[in-house]
Parts: structure tokens; sequence; C-alpha cells
């Protein structure tokens, strides 16, 4: 199966964090979610696969190219990037920004562009600093999205912004993802986003890859345990990933529908549960 | 690099014409010695390119972009040449006006602005790689160290080739020859200094 991105065992050590042997493979025509806590590693394992910093371990492939390659500025042509700001200059316009983006990438589209910047309703001779976040964030991504990229990497693209801005943007990565062999890579804190996009889920914690699994594989694996406290610690320990006891002495619980007895009833979770939980375990741990 | 250069003169495009106005005032002024300190504003030109990128962080933009580290670099060093271009452009263009109002003025004379000029040229490329290495803000207080060094230099090399009383009197104060070799030193220095800017942006920013 062809990638769009891959890393394999990467390492890199700062003086206060270690993104430790993290392997990650995203499928072209895909949509992967990194999720994690502030200060996991999401913005990290970004920018060594823009090549922005140097892995001190392990290999990463870009659309079929290393970062660390002379020729990786040809990949970026096919990289549509949305960080967590849009760092352009306050004193640009968006019509400006749109001319130099076109000396920038080979494949600007400027009609493109255009048509971005009238469906979010972007003044064009506006400058920059009078624009809101949610305006600002939609700049960048009308940028990301009008040179024809094969792979859109977003660090936390839809932070801060107002759940019906976001619900646009949503909207518009999944319009690029259902076009043949895109892919994206999303990195974001808010989980429900992820749900709605995502094909498979990677988590990271503290620097290391806890899981990354297909959604719906995900999913399908474990299960939410509701019931008491009795019944929960009657439940093998490797089967309980995390759980939640109540004032009450209810129990709330992730577990591994392999390992709990066929019948159980479990709910189905949602990707937050399943993340929630296993940090509850981990910390339990 | 086009597009760069592009988006610094959309940065830099109401000083340009602050600075252009700067000149044509001193211009104005009845001694010579404003036209060389005129020349010399060029060289702060990149310093507030490098101030607006601190204050948008579009480093962390630009390092996600297709454009190589040599291209960031040069780009920098063609817009303190480029805006140097341009404003002794106006300062020879404005010198002309002057010359057909009726008044006389001790305007300094060609070989000293253009010995002014390789200064500017050699301040800029002193200067580049510490606005490479650090932030704008620190950088800063580097660059009015390396301004107080330069003005000497300026003030002694006035001193000892005389060229000050040539200023004043409005004759010829330096050869051309003398001219070429300061821009030779200042060609020299460049050499040096662009390689030396692009080891100080990779540790910056690695």
């Amino acid at each position: 199966m062809p990638y769009a991105v891959t890393l394999d065992q990467v390492t890199k050590a700062f003086r206060d964090f270690t993104l430790d042997h993290v392997t990650l493979r995203v499928p072209e025509g895909t949509v992967c979610g990194l999720v994690g806590e502030n200060g996991a590693g999401k913005t990290t394992v970004i920018r060594l696969l823009m090549g922005a910093i140097r892995a001190d371990g392990g290999e990463i492939s870009v659309l079929g190219r290393s970062p660390d390659a002379p020729d990786f500025r040809e990949a970026k042509e096919d990289i549509g990037i949305v960080l967590d700001e849009a760092y352009f200059p306050e004193v640009m316009t968006a019509a400006q920004v749109g001319s130099v983006m076109r000396d920038t990438y080979r494949r600007w589209d400027a009609a493109q562009y255009a048509g971005y910047l009238r469906r979010f309703e972007l003044p064009d001779r506006k400058p920059f600093k009078e624009y809101s976040r949610g305006m600002r964030m939609k700049l960048a991504i009308s940028v990301a999205l009008s040179h024809h990229a094969k792979l859109l990497v977003l660090d936390e693209a839809t932070a801060g912004l107002d759940p019906i801005v976001r619900d646009e943007i949503i909207e518009t990565f999944r319009e690029f993802a259902l076009q043949d062999g895109r892919s994206i890579l999303i990195s974001s804190h808010i989980v429900s986003d992820l749900e709605k996009l995502c094909d498979s889920i990677a988590f990271l914690r503290r620097g290391k890859l806890l899981f990354c699994e297909e959604k719906d594989r995900l999913l399908e694996q474990y299960g939410i345990f509701k019931g008491t406290a009795e019944q929960a610690d009657s439940l093998l320990p490797d089967a309980v990933i995390g759980r939640e006891d109540s004032a009450y002495g209810g129990v709330r619980a992730l577990v591994r529908r392999d390992a709990a007895p066929s019948t159980l009833t479990l709910e189905r979770p949602t990707v937050e549960d399943v993340i929630l939980f296993t940090v509850k375990g981990a910390k339990r741990i | 690099m086009k597009a760069l250069i592009r988006k610094d003169f959309y940065l830099l495009k109401k000083q340009l014409w602050l600075y252009a106005l700067v000149i044509v005032a001193f211009q104005c002024l009845p001694s010579g010695a404003g036209d060389l300190i005129a020349v010399l504003y060029a060289a702060l030109l990149p310093s507030s390119a490098f101030a607006y990128d601190d204050l948008c962080k579009w480093d962390m933009m630009e390092l996600m972009l297709p454009y190589s580290t040599r291209e960031i670099v040069l780009s920098r060093y063609c817009v303190g040449w480029l805006g140097t271009l341009f404003l002794t452009a106006v300062w020879a263009l404005s010198r002309r006006l002057m010359s057909w109002l009726p008044f006389t003025r001790n305007a300094a004379d060609v070989p000293t602005l253009f010995a002014g000029l390789s200064l500017t040229l050699c301040f800029l490329a002193l200067s580049m790689p510490v606005y490479f290495r650090f932030s704008a803000e620190k950088s800063r207080l580097i660059r009015t160290l390396v301004l107080i060094i330069v003005s000497a230099a300026i003030a002694g090399g006035i001193a000892a080739t005389g060229a000050g009383t040539a200023i004043g009197a409005g004759r010829q104060g330096l050869s051309w020859g003398l001219v070429g070799t300061f821009y030779l030193f200042a060609a020299a220095l460049t050499a040096v200094s662009i390689p030396l800017s692009i080891l100080a942006w990779k540790r910056r920013h690695r």
C-alpha cells in the first residue's frame, strides 16, 4: 500500500522533551488524526515531517521523499500546510499573500484561490491584521488548498475557532479528502473534529505513540462498560483500559472486547472515550 | 526567491517612501554631510523586514514552504541591495533636481557618496548574519554596536582622507580608485557574510 507519510522509529530529543521512537503511517487517500494533549509532540512530528527540524534517529518519508533529502523541496510543492496560526505578515492583504504564493508554488492556481476567498467571504484588499482569527485561518486554508496539493498537513488548524467556523473548515477538508489520492494528516486536541473527518487515529502522549489505528477498528476493539464497582472488579485487569468511579458507586470503564466476557453488555465508545480512558489507565499505572 | 523579495517589499513599501522623503529633505540642507547619512539609511531596511517577520513568526511558515535556505538568506541580501539602489536613485534624482534650483549648497561629491554607499554594503554584510542568528530585538542591540563601530570607522576614514574638508568645501575629496577599493572590500565582506548567514539561519532553526 502506498503511503503519503511514514515515520519509522523516529526520535527527537530536546532539553525537556523527547519524541520517543514514533512509528506512524498515513496511507495515500486517507485522513489521519494526530491526537494528544498540549506538549504531547504533535507539532514536533509535523515539523519533522516538513523538514523544519532534523530527527535524531529513525526514518521519515513524505510523498516518497525524505525531508532531509535535497529534493524535498519538490515534495513541499505537493503539500498544503496550515499551522495553528496563519503566520502571514500583518500588513499584507489577501491579494498580496496570493501574489507571494504565486511566486512560491509552481502549480499555484490563482482562480482557485480567488474562489476560496469568495467562498470564505474574505476581503482581498483588507490588511491581514484586521482579520478575525477565523478569517485568518480561512486565509491560511485557502493558500493550502490553492496549489493542487496531494497532502494536507494541518497543525491545530481548528483550535480557538467557534463551532460554526470549525464546521465550515472541516467540511472544506472533507471535500479535499474526497478527491482521488488526496491525504490529510491533521493534528488536534479537539477529538470531535477528528471523529468527523478521520479514517485513522494516532494518539501521542508525552512523546510516545500509544496507538495508531483505523478509527472503525479502534471503536470495534473497545466497549464502554457501565455497572457497579463489584462488576468492574470482576473483570480481568488486562481487559480494563481505564475506569471512572462515580461518587455513587457506579463505574464507567473502557474495556477490550476480546478480553471481556461475551455476556457483558458494552456500549460503542467514541474516539474521545478511547483517548480519555487510555490516559486515565496510563495515569493509574 | 522572487516570492520572498516581493513579500519584503510589500512590508517595506511605506518605509521606503518615508526614507525617500528623508533623502529629499536632506538635499534641502545647506551642508552635504546629510547626503552620506541618508544613503546609510538604506542599511536599516532589512532590519525592518526582520522585525515584521518576528512579529508574525513568519519564519515558522517559511520553513514549511518550498524555499531553500539559500533562497531565504539571499532574498534578504537582495532586499538590502535593491533598497539601497532605490534610495541611491532617489538621492541622484533629487540631487539633479536641486541643481536646477537657484541656490547653492555644499553637496557631497559623487565619489564620497559612492564611498558612503560601499559603507552601506559593508554594514549590510556585517549585520545580516546577526539578524539570521538572533531575534530582531537582540539583533537591534548588536546592530547599534555595529553602527557605532562603522560610524567610528567612517569618521576615522573621513579624517584620514580629508574627505570631510572636501565635503564641506564641495570639491573632490576621494579618488575613484579609493572608492573602488572600498567596493572590493564590501564585496569581500559580503562573500564571507552570505555563508555565515546561511550557517546562522540553520543554527537558529535546527
